[in-house]
């Protein structure tokens, strides 16, 4: 009689089914009500939502181990693409098979990394040493270059996260620091009772006649 | 030691355009570090602003290794 069940309230359904069962002329009463909410099932019963229509993928983006690089594709979608590379036709487990995956073509990797920045990566990498809030990362079998290392940093002023690469004989994080300060700079000896410097970023500042400075900045923002 | 006026800029953004700025003229050297005579305020769009006090400073850039750039050159070699 009511053909789209789903549609309507199921607790006044089965009580008006009842009385239908009953027979008289409840019954018929009942079947003309059914009919009606049959008529107004939109307005009356609950959605149902298994019936709704699942948002559909745009298939005019391909990912890219598809095809080749885009030009637009946006990051979202590159880090989509890189994440979800397990449900592509070869089968991958974790994010280092992933990762192997996405080395399948060479220039999309390339393409997908720069797309994406290193930072959507690093989790990928090998953490060789910590101090506060630096980490010293190897991040050469994310891009198949040797000995690539990265400092992990934050911008106390922004609080964002951000890779800078060091030199490859850098071997923790404080002789990184040391490392890529620039050549004049390091050239100056170091100590704690030192002249202070000051560090902007990647710009460091400090007195033209000092003769020993402090070994970290005093002001780092 | 020739020297030549940057205006009161420390370095330039390469990618965003920002400036380290200071309020004081900047020169800079032949071996490319920039000098400048504190007090003074150095200000940047990202970064909180440093106040030096009184005396000369010598300002450089931190040495950063583009690993990015050897991506394709060791990638086509192993290939």
């Amino acid at each position: 009689m009511v053909e789209d069940m789903e549609a309507l309230d199921w607790d006044d359904i089965e009580t008006l089914r009842l009385i239908m069962r009953k027979g008289g002329d409840n019954a018929v009463e009942a079947a003309r009500i059914l009919a009606t909410m049959k008529q107004h099932s939109q307005v009356r019963g609950p959605t149902v939502v298994r019936n709704r229509g699942l948002p559909q993928p745009n298939i005019d983006v391909k990912p890219w181990y598809l095809s080749g690089p885009f030009s637009n594709l946006r990051p979202a979608q590159c880090a989509h693409s890189y994440y979800t590379v397990c449900h592509s036709s070869q089968p991958c487990l974790d994010r280092r098979c992933a990762l192997q995956k996405l080395w399948d073509d060479t220039n999309n990797a390339r393409f997908t990394i720069q797309k994406l920045g290193l930072l959507a990566f690093v989790n990928d990498g090998f953490v060789i040493d910590q101090w506060g809030d630096y980490q010293l990362v190897d991040m050469s079998h994310v891009i198949r270059v040797s000995e690539a290392k990265y400092l992990l940093m934050l911008n106390p002023t922004t609080g964002k996260w951000h890779l800078e690469g060091v030199p490859r004989d850098s071997f923790s994080v404080r002789n990184a620091l040391h490392k890529r300060k620039p050549e004049s700079l390091r050239l100056i000896p170091t100590a704690e009772k030192g002249d202070d410097w000051y560090q902007q970023g990647d710009v460091c500042i400090w007195p033209e006649d000092a003769i020993m400075l402090k070994p970290f900045p005093t002001i780092l923002t | 030691m020739n020297r030549r006026s940057v205006g009161n800029v420390l370095a330039e953004g390469e990618a965003t355009g920002h400036h380290h700025r200071v309020t004081v003229a900047v020169m800079e050297r032949e071996d490319k570090l920039r000098e400048f005579e504190g007090p003074t305020i150095v200000t940047h769009e990202e970064h909180t602003a440093i106040e030096l006090p009184r005396r000369k400073y010598i300002s450089a850039k931190v040495i950063e290794v583009d690993y990015l750039a050897a991506m394709a050159t060791e990638q086509e070699v192993k290939d």
